[in-house]
């Protein structure tokens, strides 16, 4: 029995000083088939019902000149499989009220299954079929191109939708975490079946991947199951190289992009710079002080951009957390005539936060959140398998610091950028690039034409 | 185009009047309110919200631990009877949301 969750969770709690109702997910086991995939199986009897989740090495840093190649993929899987075509498995699931979807990311693509327990052999049998005998069949994938490609179109529309695209080039550069999930028009457009074929022959393979089931089941049973099921995955080694662990090349500089869209009435911005990533041993300390930060509805950003000033309807930053890396932001949006106290706004609570740090007040209210919000998020069958694929991904590292006002001063100074911040401004150029230049060198394009290889 | 759709909507409805529903259908709107019902009660957000919603509309909050079984019941008769007193032109309530340009 491995119990790397519970210690890992205990750890989390007792670093943030909470002694009260520490939560304790429930045990699970961890096992690894032959040819090289790991399993984690987790019984959930409260509700009669099963959720599976997969991790597999297939995201988008895997795409190479083919930007949207591991989305498309991943949608593609359930084209038809061998005994299945698209229309006979989706009538199946939907008959059973049973779900399964795929869907890349950057770094991963991910499988989930949700279904009754009296179901599990069928949906089990069908996820097996989805994940190792996909047909990817010619004319559906045609079709699914063609969405993509009016959804790229229609995106260009809409700000929010693609600064983030913009601010990740931006910040990674040439390093693949700079990648685009969905792709670009020009790279969609000649993509083929053939294309996906290949990708997925190269990247959905059982060594790096990991299934976790959690539901109502016996766990011997559910052993025999999945090692009959998954067996008989093809093993081989995965040609290329660890792409996300290249160096990322740090900006020497404050900049700007502007991102020029004629029509805007209003600004929407990004200020970054490079964060954390994912198994960094401060990564809960600094979702504290970020949820303080710009986390929650009542945080600085939010206080002073949307409540005190009225600048915003909202404000907030984060950090995207990756395996080899990740980014910061603060994000929100304004009218294009107030862009300049926004932003101004928007660094002033960096500032003061830097200069007046936070007190105990505070960071006891940002505690008793993250806490309140911890055991809600791994309720469901469909949760604690997530939490387990993640785990296995990101190899979260026990967290054994105490949460101290000393330690938040230094976890501010540490990972809260001061300076050489990177700027993504979407908005109408016309109006707003004498405000961006107030911000460092500026950098145009069109929201039209698509993101640049490299700026 | 306007008198296609609602005439094609109506249709349906009658002809679950009529016809009734086919025991495939049901069965299949059965397990997707079972996997629903599962959905709701796995979270304490969703067990007190059926709580709440089984005491006030149906009486009695109990009732919630029979939702399963209550779901099997149900008929293809059952559907039938429900759709044509529920159903009816008296009934109904039409919105139509559409721009002022032409075809």
């Amino acid at each position: 029995m491995q119990r790397i969750s519970a210690i890992l969770v205990m750890c989390i709690l007792t670093s943030l000083g909470l002694s009260a109702q520490s939560y304790k997910p429930p045990p699970y086991q961890k096992f690894k088939l032959k040819k090289g995939l790991t399993v984690y199986l987790m019984e959930q009897h409260e509700v009669p019902a099963i959720s599976v989740s997969v991790i597999l090495p297939a995201g988008a840093i895997y795409d190479g000149e083919k930007s949207g190649l591991a989305s498309l993929t991943s949608a593609a899987l359930k084209h038809g499989t061998k005994n299945y075509t698209k229309e006979k498995l989706d009538n199946e699931l939907d008959f059973l009220g049973a779900s399964i979807t795929a869907s890349a990311s950057k770094e991963s693509a991910g499988l989930s299954a949700r279904m009754a327990a009296k179901d599990q052999d069928k949906v089990l049998n069908l996820l097996k079929e989805i994940l190792l005998e996909p047909t990817f069949d010619t004319a559906q994938f045609e079709k699914e191109k063609k969405r993509l490609l009016v959804s790229l179109e229609q995106q260009k529309e809409s700000p929010r939708s693609v600064i983030g695209s913009y601010f990740d080039k931006f910040l990674y550069g040439d390093h693949v975490y700079g990648n685009m999930v969905q792709g670009r028009i020009s790279t969609v457009t000649p993509l083929t079946a053939d294309d996906i074929r290949k990708f997925y022959t190269e990247n959905y393979l059982p060594e790096g991947s990991a299934m976790a089931v959690a539901g109502d089941f016996k766990t011997a049973e559910m052993k025999t199951r999945i090692t009959d099921l998954f067996s008989g995955w093809k093993k081989e080694t995965k040609p290329q190289a660890n792409l996300a662990s290249k160096p990322i090349s740090r900006l020497d500089k404050q900049q700007v992009l502007l991102v020029n869209k004629d029509d805007a009435k209003e600004t929407t911005f990004y200020i970054g710079a490079p964060g954390i990533s994912r198994n960094n041993p401060d990564f809960v300390a600094v979702d504290v002080i970020n949820t303080l930060f710009g986390g929650r509805f009542t945080s600085m950003l939010n206080d002073e951009l949307r409540v005190n000033t009225g600048l915003t309807y909202g404000a907030s930053s984060r950090f995207s957390a990756l395996k080899n890396g990740g980014s910061f932001v603060i994000s929100t949006f304004t009218e294009g005539k107030t862009t300049e106290p926004a932003i101004d706004k928007a660094l002033e609570v960096l500032n003061k936060l830097h200069k007046d740090g936070i007190d105990e007040k505070s960071l006891t209210s940002a505690r008793n959140y993250v806490k309140g919000q911890f055991p809600p998020r791994y309720e469901t069958a469909g949760q604690l398998a997530g939490l387990m694929t993640q785990m296995f991904w990101y190899n979260f590292e026990k967290n054994v610091d105490g949460l101290t006002l000393d330690k938040a001063k230094e976890i501010i100074a540490r990972y809260f950028p001061k300076d050489k911040l990177q700027f993504v401004l979407v908005g109408k150029a016309a109006d707003i690039k004498k405000i961006a230049e107030k911000y460092g060198p500026v950098t145009e394009v069109q929201i039209k034409e698509e993101v640049k290889k490299g700026f | 185009m306007n008198l296609t759709w609602k005439k094609t909507i109506y249709e349906e409805l009658d002809k679950i009047k009529k016809e009734g529903v086919t025991e495939t259908e049901l069965q299949k709107v059965k397990n997707q309110k079972l996997m629903e019902f599962y959905g709701q009660v796995e979270t304490i957000n969703g067990k007190s919200n059926n709580i709440g919603t089984y005491e006030v509309f149906f009486g009695d909050y109990r009732k919630m631990f029979d939702a399963p079984a209550a779901f099997n019941k149900v008929t293809a008769a059952d559907i039938q009877k429900v759709v044509t007193k529920y159903f009816s032109k008296a009934n109904r309530t039409v919105g139509i949301l559409k721009s002022n340009t032409e075809e």
